[in-house]
């Protein structure tokens, strides 16, 4: 008798789970999301007075700045809508959208994302994404290259529309040119025999970091070849066999990195540090503006200069999307439309926001935006524009980087 | 004394980096090997607070947590008063499913309950995250207060009742001024443990109240240290008042009725 | 079982299962395999085969079980020693007692940063140290971020749970110095009885209740280790971690695996602390027996 009430409400809690499971079950049959967008007058007209969010990335304070105080304002004024912004990493984003989709939630919170490749690829996979939305944004159209390899390959994954580019990325590195008196290493081998005649002196952050991911597959593409790389099956043997020269040049450095290899710094802001009190000779970081904008911070010193390798650098851009299950599909339009307008993405490019570059196809440009934009890399201490996209190497498929990653781990890290 | 001079090392090693945390908030330029920053600022500060979330993000926290202290207390006596008296199960399957909270990783629990909030409407809402705070809340302020009934023992409140005491008198005169201190100090862990909550508050709440760890979060991972100091000393301050008041406010009857 | 008590447990029993029974369900789902979002319907034991038989998860294992036993030991140790001290210093030196409780209000990843700052080859006792001409390079800074040993992390939990330790068993010192040791005293105990049949009985759930706490959060946490551990001695929580938030949606099964045997480790860890704490005096079993 005693203990009969404890499993009453056991079956109680087990009832009160599959009610809602069962209904779950029944409204997931609905279409997710609701509203369909045709053309964006049409959008503009229907969206005012609502409210819309943005979803992305909160860690850096300038493009934090550059939502708050351009687009933000812009949209109120322009198109009478809220924006609202916030600051969530793009994996908490996925979950979040997949746990709402399992729920069989159609009215979700998120109607705007920020979002590139690995993710972008997921996203696709698992349909939580809305579109193809990229024919309907004007900025698009107008300032874009269309048809270029960014507008139709994110990562190597087809976009089909899905996504709107957002903003350029480039791995650039930085060193101070006292400590490099026969100059920079432009590429693996020059590195390579750099560290062993400094040893200690450089590092590299460890994958999964992103921008240390980058850097592995950086190394490993220019000592096996863009091209190996892209082919190679996107399997453990398949990739392991195409890459494994570039597996054992990191294997030939690491000795000479700093604690011998054993341990690696964990983020690039470490990395920084490291660098800023002389105790690596070499940083690097996927804004190409990073040197100019650490030298203005007085947080490196005016010897530091950018460069790159000969080979080129993986350059890859982040995109703009919108959630299936967003319940303001209109007034996210309208806000994908201004964020990738000329006057906003000129605006990101200033000091203040950050030096992002745009996703613009300079010939689509008017003389004056173009020269603006030619300007800002006369800054001290970074590569020119026509260097940076004459040493680009695109980015490995999505599918591939945590293979690379893991065989990082077994093969360099733990050998 | 040897042990005030303990206390003197402790209190330097607490102090340590806090003052790091608090320099970092002011500091424009810190390069090695300087042990001071080598200039000062509020560049900081004012990135904070031209942040348009930042004044909402304050108020909610407080509130969030405030609310989820009074609904974990308000859950958490009367269990704890029946957990520590009784005798049909085992304390050990009691503790345990106390402590069941802590024992299951929090990612699981939270992203496995989204959707059940999801299902009961409450994903977006208050009552919602402070639900979901309350979840991680409960197991520390049941721990104090079940131990503090359990040092209290029934035999104040039994000799009341057998002197013809009401239940409300026996409450008001003896158990809250005995269990007082423990009460408390639940109170104040708990508006804690909910003011640092990140995981329940995103996934819940899903964006749309913003808290402090929410902003303050993305800055620390991506290593901006200054801006992650200036939110952490604001983080710090919102906890003082808050536990301060807690202990005002409940200490302050216990106070009352002392006198 | 009246209906008064009933009535009492029942929100605390609703909430807690509610939530527990929900992620225990979904937990054991996905990580045998059933995860219809990305088309995986049948159930399966691969996942936790391939976990368990990996060489790099068992080393794992290890790892996480030293670092969390090591600091949840020195935390108990040292947090006990500390509420001694505050037992007889905080009547004179309040100030300085309540500043000692500061950490407990800090979330832990801020900790870790902080730690980051100080104990860093280019942090504040580095700079320090070469500021009075003890360290002429950087890099003759012992290496405490990152190492093979952990040190940083474990700093970072001593840092934040030897004040939580202090004041939660600083309560019950305070009852015992209340009387119950002079009652003792004046009824001709020895100090080995009064330790045995006092001192200890009222301490040591606590400590265990403490031990459970400290264990799991630490056996559990990714931040900390995420942010200052070794890329080359991963914690399980870690792990875990890495793979929850990997894009790919086909590792979530694995991950959730990894979970899965999280819990079953602090299930374990928990069940042998309280069976230990109740055939001590002042257990459960203990007085049974008397």
């Amino acid at each position: 008798m005693k203990k009969k009430w404890y499993w009453r409400l056991a079956a109680l809690m087990v009832l009160l789970l599959l009610l809602p499971a069962c209904k779950a079950n029944q409204s997931s049959k609905s279409d997710a999301g609701s509203g369909k967008v045709t053309t964006l007058s049409a959008a503009i007209k229907s969206s005012k007075g609502k409210t819309v969010t943005f979803y992305g990335f909160g860690g850096d304070e300038k493009a934090n700045l550059w939502v708050d105080q351009v687009v933000t304002p812009a949209m109120k004024k322009k198109y009478d809508i809220t924006v609202k912004r916030v600051p969530m990493d793009i994996d908490d984003i996925l979950n979040k959208l997949t746990t709402e989709k399992e729920a069989g939630n159609n009215k979700g919170d998120i109607d705007v994302v920020w979002i590139n490749g690995e993710n972008f690829y997921t996203a696709k996979q698992a349909n939580l994404l809305y579109g193809p939305i990229a024919n309907k944004v004007p900025s698009f159209n107008q300032l874009m290259a269309v048809n270029g390899h960014s507008s139709k390959y994110d990562f190597g994954v087809k976009i089909n529309g899905y996504e709107v580019p957002y903003g350029n990325a480039q791995l650039v590195f930085g060193g101070d040119k006292t400590k490099f008196p026969e100059g920079f290493p432009t590429s693996s081998a020059k590195l390579l025999a750099y560290a062993k005649a400094n040893p200690g002196k450089i590092t590299y952050t460890a994958p999964p970091e992103f921008t240390g991911s980058a850097f592995v597959r950086n190394i490993i593409c220019d000592v096996v070849g863009y091209d190996k790389v892209n082919q190679a099956p996107a399997t453990k043997a398949g990739l392991y066999k195409a890459i494994k020269p570039g597996l054992d040049y990191l294997n030939a450095l690491k000795p000479y990195l700093w604690q011998q290899g054993k341990t690696y710094p964990k983020t690039t802001a470490e990395l920084d540090q490291m660098f800023a009190a002389g105790q690596i000779n070499m940083t690097y970081s996927y804004s190409p503006m990073h040197v100019a904008e650490k030298r203005h911070d007085k947080e490196f010193n005016d010897n530091t200069e950018s460069f790159l390798f000969d080979k080129g650098t993986i350059a890859n851009q982040n995109y703009l999307a919108m959630a299936k299950s967003s319940n303001a599909k209109d007034a996210a339009l309208v806000l994908i439309n201004e964020m990738t307008s000329e006057s906003a993405q000129l605006k990101k490019a200033e000091a203040k926001y950050g030096y992002s570059i745009p996703p613009f196809d300079a010939q689509k440009l008017s003389p004056k935006a173009k020269q603006q934009l030619t300007d800002i890399y006369n800054n001290q201490g970074v590569p020119s524009l026509a260097e940076l996209q004459q040493k680009q190497i695109p980015e490995v498929q999505a599918k591939k980087i945590p293979i690379i990653e893991s065989l990082w781990k077994e093969y360099v890290l733990n050998d | 004394m040897k042990r005030t001079s303990t206390l003197l090392l402790a209190c330097f090693l607490v102090a340590l980096p806090l003052v790091v945390l608090l320099l970092w908030t002011v500091a424009t330029q810190w390069l090695y090997p300087a042990l001071v920053p080598q200039q000062f600022g509020g560049k900081v500060l004012g990135q904070m607070l031209q942040e348009p979330n930042f004044w909402p993000a304050v108020l909610n926290s407080f509130v969030i947590a405030l609310a989820t202290t009074v609904v974990t207390l308000l859950i958490a006596m009367p269990a704890a008063k029946v957990l520590a008296t009784q005798h049909f199960m085992s304390q050990r399957l009691l503790t345990f499913m106390i402590y069941l909270p802590f024992i299951l990783p929090a990612i699981a629990i939270v992203t496995s309950t989204q959707m059940l909030f999801i299902q009961w409407h409450l994903t977006g809402t208050f009552t919602g995250i402070i639900l979901s705070h309350t979840y991680f809340t409960l197991p520390y302020a049941m721990q104090i207060i079940l131990e503090s009934y359990r040092k209290m023992g029934q035999g104040y409140a039994l000799t009341a009742k057998s002197l013809g005491a009401k239940p409300w008198q026996i409450l008001r005169t003896i158990t809250w001024p005995l269990m007082a201190p423990g009460i408390a100090t639940a109170a104040g862990l708990t508006f804690i443990v909910s003011l640092s909550q990140y995981l329940p508050t995103f996934f819940i709440g899903g964006g749309k109240i913003m808290t402090l760890p929410l902003i303050l979060l993305p800055y620390a991972n991506n290593g901006r240290f200054g801006l992650a100091s200036a939110y952490s000393v604001v983080f710090l301050l919102v906890t003082m008042i808050g536990v301060l008041l807690l202990k005002q406010l409940i200490g302050g009857w216990h106070h009352g009725l002392r006198n | 079982m009246t209906k008064k008590s009933l009535l009492f447990l029942g929100p605390f029993i609703l909430l807690n299962s509610a939530v527990i029974l929900a992620a225990l369900f979904k937990t054991i789902q996905v990580s045998l395999g059933y995860y219809p979002v990305i088309g995986l319907r049948h159930y399966t034991l691969a996942y936790f085969k391939t976990v368990l038989g990996d060489a790099a998860f068992q080393r794992t294992i290890g790892y996480s079980l030293y670092l969390a036993l090591v600091a949840t030991i020195l935390a108990l140790l040292l947090g006990l020693g500390m509420a001694f001290i505050l037992l007889k210093t905080s009547a004179n030196h309040p100030l300085l007692a309540n500043f000692f409780k500061i950490p407990i209000a800090l979330p832990h990843i801020i900790v870790a940063l902080m730690m980051l700052q100080v104990l860093s080859q280019s942090g504040l006792i580095s700079r320090l140290l070469y500021q009075v001409g003890l360290l002429q390079q950087i890099d003759q800074f012992p290496l405490l971020i990152h190492d093979k040993g952990g040190i940083g992390i474990i700093c970072v939990f001593l840092y934040k749970e030897i004040p939580y330790v202090a004041v939660s068993t600083l309560a019950i010192l305070k009852q015992l110095q209340l009387g119950y040791v002079q009652v003792a005293a004046n009824l001709g105990a020895t100090p080995r009885q009064i330790f045995g049949r006092v001192i200890l009985p009222m301490l040591q759930p606590i400590l265990a209740t403490l031990f459970i706490i400290l264990f799991c959060f630490t056996f559990t946490s990714f931040e900390v280790p995420l942010i200052l551990g070794s890329p080359a001695n991963e914690t399980i929580a870690v792990t875990a971690y890495n793979l929850l938030t990997q894009a790919d949606l086909t590792v979530r099964p694995t991950a959730f695996a990894l979970n899965f045997i999280m819990s079953l480790i602090c299930l374990a860890m928990t069940l042998l602390v309280l069976g230990i704490s109740a055939r001590l005096p002042g257990g459960r079993r203990h007085r049974e027996k008397d």
